[in-house]
Parts: structure tokens; sequence; C-alpha cells
């Protein structure tokens, strides 16, 4: 089992670990899949550019979660009133995702949203990208350092 | 009644002879239990749906288990993790209730011990002197003894919400936030008893305090020194009459951490107040105190360790709080001094308060001069140089640190010789030094960064506003008006504890923010010292800037933690003084005036502690809005808005019923300083907004959504009631984005009610 950046966020389960091809395939595969992009992400620009590309790639549909004066990112919104949405089942920018992606909230904050969606919302595939391992997801990128971890950003 | 009799509230008078008995409750709900809120709770849960955030898959509660509730299963007994998590919530709020009203108890019952009574005064521009108990309890108190009934009554109801928490009772999730929101308005009546008796009883500030020397370097070091740690001043006041009843009280240097520093503040200017609790075992380790007194709350349990190892004396106080140290109440304090003066006692416990403070005085007057050497010993730039080389680099620090500070690359920094960015860190810090316990090569880590940070700024004091109390009668009278129309665009209150998700500056910011756009700024607790760490380029504090009055710009520090009951009580006095409500017994009326018609919110940006949580959780009853900082998540509950929920208000002249979506959220968690004051500037719009009123918080919204996110606020639809709610200097760009998603004007109610029996007729 991989090691929790937090090493308190011990669960009964745990993400499986990925790299940069099998997030290439959940998303390639994911009919409405739904990236949400924290503060981390948009203050770094190296990190922010990767997701835009990834979300041009892919066409992915956006919600950012960041005071941010960009518009690259789509629909703003706060990380609990999108997490709400999720865990009620309720449509985002209109849809159902069945796939989120979730970049760039700290560490903490990924864990508290993502512990709401493993309970609530098992039929949701939850995918994170942050340089940090998050056990509640049902994927994650490793612990890594940043200029791995944006490489991989940029091969999804 | 003879025509000879007259009966008041409270007092019987006939011909020849006058009777005191104790008055009747009075109201519509004295003493309200459980269930006769519980439709006021469903009545907010049919629109503010729970958003849960289970920390634990587990429960532990009994030996079925443990059981695991993750992912859709039950436990043993049947219950699944959303009400399991709401469980602890209730459990959590009662915890932090529980020590609100021991703390109440303990100064009601120590100012009986010491007085006989006290009548309640806070002061002559205060006639609505308790607002909370008043509501609740259907009566109004007149003595400090008057008030135990209030705790008899948060006793008997805690009680039955504890048991709630026992397998096989409650089993559903809103009904046990229900209960939550139960104890946590228990909670804010505690929070009153015990400020309104220890203001009474020790003359505190009464509406207006004076500001005071703060920050670590506050203390003078050629004088002995007592630290204060804690949240109960009753300790401290001892200290203090044995201080002046020895001429001592220029001689000897009294400082408070956390709540008890502004308490002890209140009651004597000449304290200090030297920091939050943020920075309890930084100051410790400063080894400046000569004696350190604990009371009760928020007192770390390495404190006596710590101490110990840089000489300064320990006293226990609270049956609360014993430490596992001997209790040598009953030995003579001549043995007691002695010992402790020659180390043979380095920490003790003593009950009796007055004894406890005599001997702290001698000891302290005692051991200075021989601990001079030892106070405010920082590591030199050559050893924390040495200590850093040691860094094995592994980040475990990091990944223990709650804020995930760069620790490592600060570590690596410092052993080449640079430790500007381990000083840099401190405001960063939260002080928990979970870093060093993590550390595998045992290094002090936090004892590096603080000493970094104090080899930069080594005189370091600010100027802060001691805690005034109440709100007066007559700055009600003023303002109430304002912010019921909304000419006032709001009331925001930043309270609560300093587990800050960044700089500890990011409050400041918040407040001046604020405070620039005319919304009147409430603080207490550990917050408000955080604010004391903010100056502006003239070197000049918030506190020294804007002035101490509850009105547009003001800047008011009411105190303590349980100071915040004024922040709640300053909403009920505006139903009651402005409004002219019967208060009695009227809970139900009270909070649906303050959810409808005060633009209030309430910012823990730092929240930590349960009691934080009892705090929030019962101004959500009340009906002010709340917003946490990222750790708020970690309470594991909100309690979000839901479109589809029930957002109908009636006119309760006309019975006509409207829908309107404001307050937006009851309980949010913000991740970004913006993203909070954005939400805190949303969440004081309320149904009875007059138009310009409506204008005015518009444009903060507008202005502040803009500012951060450079465009227009994408939920603006369900605030805008027609064109003149709209700020003049965008009408024509959001009339354009609202006719672009379909909007349609729409009329608000003139006088807003959730409370179908408070419209007229009905």
């Amino acid at each position: 089992m991989a090691r929790p950046w937090d090493p308190t966020h011990v669960y009964t389960s745990a993400a499986e670990v990925v790299g940069p091809s099998i997030v290439r395939m959940i998303v390639s595969r994911a009919s409405d899949p739904l990236l949400i992009v924290g503060p981390r992400a948009v203050e770094d620009e190296n990190w922010r550019e990767a997701l835009v590309s990834l979300l041009e790639r892919y066409k992915l549909d956006a919600v950012c979660v960041a005071p941010y004066k960009g518009d690259e990112f789509g629909r703003k919104m706060g990380v609990v009133e999108v997490a709400t949405l999720l865990q009620r089942g309720e449509p985002v920018l209109g849809k159902h995702p069945d796939v989120v992606l979730y970049s760039g909230s700290r560490p903490d904050v990924t864990d508290r949203v993502m512990q709401g969606l493993r309970h609530f919302r098992m039929d949701l595939i939850k995918v994170v990208l942050n340089p940090e391992y998050c056990p509640s997801a049902d994927y994650s990128f490793p612990n890594m350092k940043m200029d791995e971890f944006i490489s991989n950003l940029n091969s999804i | 009644m003879s025509p000879y009799e007259l009966e008041l509230d409270g007092v019987k008078i006939e011909i020849g002879k006058v009777e005191e008995f104790e008055p009747e409750p009075e109201g519509p709900h004295p003493e309200p239990e459980l269930v006769e809120l519980m439709k006021w709770d469903r009545k907010l849960f049919s629109r503010y749906r729970i958003a849960s955030f289970p920390i634990c898959d587990m429960c532990c509660m009994c030996t079925y288990g443990r059981c695991n509730l993750a992912e859709g299963r039950k436990g043993a007994c049947g219950i699944d993790v959303r009400t399991n998590t709401a469980r602890m919530t209730t459990l959590k709020t009662c915890i932090g209730a529980a020590c609100h009203s021991a703390h109440a108890r303990h100064l009601v019952e120590y100012v009986e011990e010491k007085m006989g009574d006290a009548d309640i005064d806070l002061g002559p521009e205060v006639d609505v002197k308790t607002p909370i108990f008043t509501t609740l309890i259907g009566v109004e108190p007149e003595t400090v003894s008057d008030l135990k009934r209030g705790l008899a009554y948060i006793e008997r109801e805690l009680t039955k919400i504890v048991s709630s928490v026992h397998m096989g009772q409650e089993m559903d999730a809103h009904d046990f936030e229900s209960k939550a929101l139960h104890a946590g308005m228990l909670d804010t009546l505690a929070l009153e008893i015990a400020d309104v008796a220890q203001i009474s009883a020790f003359d505190m500030p009464k509406g207006e305090a004076p500001l005071v020397e703060f920050g670590p370097f506050a203390a003078d070091p050629d004088k002995p020194c007592i630290l204060l740690i804690g949240h109960n001043v009753a300790p401290g006041t001892e200290v203090l009459d044995v201080l002046e009843e020895r001429g001592l009280d220029e001689k000897v240097e009294v400082l408070g951490i956390c709540c008890t520093a502004w308490d002890i503040s209140r009651v004597d200017d000449r304290s200090k107040v030297i920091g939050p609790i943020s920075r309890q075992l930084d100051y410790v380790r400063m080894g400046i105190a000569d004696v350190i007194i604990l009371d009760e709350q928020c007192i770390r349990a390495d404190v006596v360790e710590e101490a110990t190892e840089v000489g300064s004396r320990v006293i226990a106080t609270r049956e609360l709080v014993t430490c596992g140290l001997p209790d040598v109440t009953d030995l003579p304090t001549e043995k007691i001094v002695e010992k402790m003066a020659n180390g043979e006692w380095m920490a003790v416990f003593i009950e009796d308060l007055e004894k406890a403070a005599e001997v702290a005085v001698e000891v302290a007057l005692r051991v200075h001069e021989d601990r001079k050497e030892e106070k405010g010993v920082l590591k030199s730039p050559d050893e924390i140089i040495e200590e850093a080389s040691r860094c094995l680099e592994c980040g475990d620090c990091e990944r223990a640190c709650p804020n995930d500070l760069p620790i490592a690359e600060a570590m690596v920094k410092a052993a080449e010789g640079d430790l500007d960015p381990l000083a840099d860190l401190h405001e960063r810090c939260v002080g928990c030094a979970k870093c060093e316990s993590e550390c595998p090569a045992k290094i002090p880590v936090y004892r590096l960064i603080a000493d970094a940070w104090k080899h930069r700024l080594k005189n370091e004091k600010y100027r802060v506003r001691t805690g005034r109390g109440p709100v007066k009668d007559t700055e009600i009278r003023k303002v109430g008006g304002p912010i019921v129309m909304g000419d006032i665009p709001g009331v925001v209150a930043f309270v609560a504890c300093p587990n800050y998700p960044d700089d500890i500056k990011d409050v400041a910011r918040m407040a001046e923010e604020l405070l620039e756009r005319n919304y009147i700024v409430l603080t207490s607790g550990c917050t408000a010292m955080a604010l004391g760490f903010y100056e502006d380029e003239d070197g000049k504090t918030l506190y020294e800037k804007y002035p101490d009055e509850f009105d547009a710009g003001g800047l008011v520090n009411t105190g303590s933690c349980v100071s915040n009951a004024h922040i709640l009580g300053a909403c009920i006095k505006i139903a009651a003084i402005f409004a002219r409500k019967d208060l009695k017994g009227n809970f139900k009326e009270i909070a649906d005036y303050i959810l409808n018609r005060i633009g209030a919110c309430g910012v823990l940006w730092g929240t930590m502690s349960q009691k934080a949580l009892a705090i929030s959780t019962g101004f959500t009853r009340w009906g002010i809005p709340i917003v946490y900082g990222p750790s708020g998540l970690k309470y594991q509950t909100l309690y979000i808005g839901d479109l589809e929920g029930d957002w109908t208000v009636y006119d309760a002249r006309t019975g006509e019923k409207f829908r309107e979506y404001c307050p937006i959220h009851l309980k949010y968690a913000a991740e970004d300083w913006r993203e909070a004051l954005v939400q805190a500037v949303k969440l004081c719009i309320r149904p009875n907004d007059t138009p310009q009123g409506r204008q005015i918080k518009l444009q903060n919204y507008i202005e502040l959504y803009e500012k951060f996110y450079n465009e227009l606020p994408p939920d603006l639809p369900l605030y805008v009631r027609d064109k003149n709610d709209i700020p003049i200097t965008v009408r024509d760009r959001v009339m354009e984005y609202l006719e672009e998603v379909g909007w349609k004007p729409r009329k608000g109610p003139d006088v807003p009610t959730i409370l179908e029996e408070l419209v007229e007729g009905e």
C-alpha cells in the first residue's frame, strides 16, 4: 500500500496508485469527466498550463474552485459547493459526471472532499492529480517531486 | 389579588409586607427542550442540507466493533456513516458546550463564595444585560446567583443530548444535527453566563476598553513573571489581589496566553497579552515565566514537561486539569513555596485559588534572580545551523505539518547558513510542533523556526484593544435600523482559534477590507490577537486605526471566547431594542428575526477546538451563518444550501409566499481567504434588505468577486429581485448578464419570516 502524504490519512481501503497512462485511459473512456481545479494549480504556472492542456486535449468540463482571474477553467465555485453537488448526485454544469479529476487543492482539503465522495458517491470514479498521494480517491498519483508531477500531468 | 397588593417582576408588595419570590418564566418556549425546537431545526434543514466529510471509516464506540462503515456499509447496530458522522458532530459539540458551562458554573460559584453574590451590572448604557439568557430561560436575572437557573437548564439538556449519542438511540443524521444545534445553543447561553458573571464581579470593561501591550516581548525580563494559560480568569484575579495587597503590582509582570490573557487584561490593563494558543509552546520554551499558572481549556498536554525543561514552576489550579501532579492544597503555603523555590517540586496542583496565588507570587519573587540566565534564551545562529545540518531531508516534518509548510527546504537553507526561509515559516506556522515529534533525527524543528524568527525580530510589540464586553444599548439604537434595512452592509465577526491555513495576517486582511467597506467588524479570542499582529505602513494595528464602536467601519474586540456571547447578544438586542420584540422565552421568533433581517456572519478562519465547533453551531441555530477556514472541513459536517429545498419566506403581514435564497449557506468552509471574504459578504444578504440596502450589499459582493475572480458572480440571479437591487454603477452589465441567463424580476417580502405561525391572523 502506498504511503499517504499525510500519515494520518489511513482508511479501510486506499486509492490505486496510477501513472499518466492509466489516467489517460480513464479519461478517454469517461462519458462526462469533470476537472476540478484548486488554488495551488492556478498559482503555479507550470501546473496551470498542464491542466489547460489536459482540458483542451480531452475537451473536459471544468470548474475552478480557486480565486482566479483567468477564464480557462470555466465556471468558478467554492470547493464545498461543488463537493456538495457531487455528494447529492446533482448535476454540475448541467451534467452528471461519471469521472472526477481533482487537482490543485491542499492535501487535507483534497482528502476531505474525496472522503465525502468515497462514502456517498461510490458510482463516481475519483482521480486525484496532485504531487501528493491521496488514499481516499479511487486513483491517485503517488507522492512525487514537482518536476516529475508536472511531467506526469503533461503525459496524460 | 387584593387591592392592597402589587406584583412586579420578582417582587410582591403588600401593604405592610415585601416578599421576594422566584419569577415564573415567561414566553412561548421558556427553557426549551430538544423537541420544542426540533421544528425550527427541521425548517432550517429543509433548505440547508448536511454535507458530510467523514474523517474516519470506522466506528469504535462499542464492543460490537470496530465496525467498518465505509462506502455504504452499516455497523453492527445498523448505523451508517452519514448518521455516525453527525453523531460525532453532536458529541464534539457537547464537549465544547460542557467546557463553557463547567467554566461558567465555576465562575458563578466562585463569585458567590468570594462575594456572597453580585448584582449583574454591565454599565449605565446596557439595560438589556442578558439577551441570550432572557430569550432562552424566560426571565431576566438580577444577580450572578440568578444565573444558576440557566446553568441547571444547560446541564439538564446537555445530559439528554449526550445520552442520545449512546448506541441504539438517535438514528437520523439530521436529527443528530438538530441535537448538535441544541448543544450549540446551550453553549451560547453558557458563554453569556460566564462573561456576565465575570464582568459584574471583577469590574471588567463595560462597552469600552483600553489599548494594551501585546506580543512575546511585551514582558519586562528584569521583573519576576507569572504567566497564566487557559480560559478561566479566577486564578489570575487572585494573583492580582495578592500583588496589590503586597504593593507589588508594579514589580511583578502578569502575562497571559489564550483567553485568560484577554480576561486578565480586562481586569487590570497592566497585565499583558502575549499571544494566542498557537504561540503557547514557543512562549513556554522562551522561559520568560518564573511561574506558570494553568487554569482550564486549550492548555498543551506537554506544558509541564516543557516548562520544567526551562526551570519555570507550574501550578495547576482546576480540577479539570490536574496534570498528574501532587495535590498540595492542604499543605502550608510556606512549605509549598520552599519546595518549589528550591526546585524539589517543579509543578504542583493547588485547588485553593488564594493559596495558589500566594504561592505563585512568592515563588516568582524567589526564583526570578536565579532564573535570569534562563529567560529568553535562544539557540544562537550557529547552533541553529548545526542542528539544521543534521536534517536527513526525509520530508516527514512536511507531511506531518497541518499546513504542508516547506520545512525541509528551509532546513537545507539553514544548514547552508541562510536562516531567513526558516524564520519566514513562523508567520504561517500554527505552533503544533508535530514536525518535531515526527523528526527521525530528533531535531527540534519548531524551536529552530521560532528562534530563527526571534533573531530577526527582537522587540516585537504591538498595541491591541482588550475585550470591551457588551455592545451598548445606545449603539444598538443607532445602528439597529441601518443593519436591518441593509444600509450597513453587515456585521462580520472574526472569532475562535489560530489554526490558520497560511499567514496569520490573512485574517487581518479580511477584516481591513470589510472595515474599509463600512461593515461592523467584531472579534474575540485568539483571532482577536491575530488581528494585533498586522500593522499598516505607519506601524499601526487595526485596533489603533479603526474606532472601538459598534458602528459602520468600527472594530470591536468583545474579549475572550466567552465574550462571543456579546456578538450574538448584539443581534438579539437589535430585535429587542430596534424591533421591540419580547425576548422572554421567545427563541424561535428571535432566531427567525436574525435569520431574515440581520445581516450577520461569523468567520472562524482558524477554527480548531470542540468549543469553536459548539460556538459556531450555536450561532447557526440562532440564524447566523458561519464561514470556516479549510480546517472546518475536519468538523465533518457543513450545512449547505440546497436550491431544491424549501426557501419559502412569508410576508408576516399578508401571508404572501416568496422564495428568498439568503443566506444561501449556514455552515460553509473556504479553502482560500479571498473565498472566505467573498462568502462572508454574500452571507450578509437577507430577505429584509430594502432595495437600497441590497444595492450596497451587492455592490460589495460584486466588487470583491470581480477583484478576486475577474467576472460577475454567477449566482446573482438568486439575489437580484428587481433592477432597483442592482448598484447603479454596474446595472447595465448586470442586467445584460441576468437577461442572458433568463432571470425574471420578482417581489420580496416586506416583513419576512419562515415561520407560518408568525403570519398575522394565523
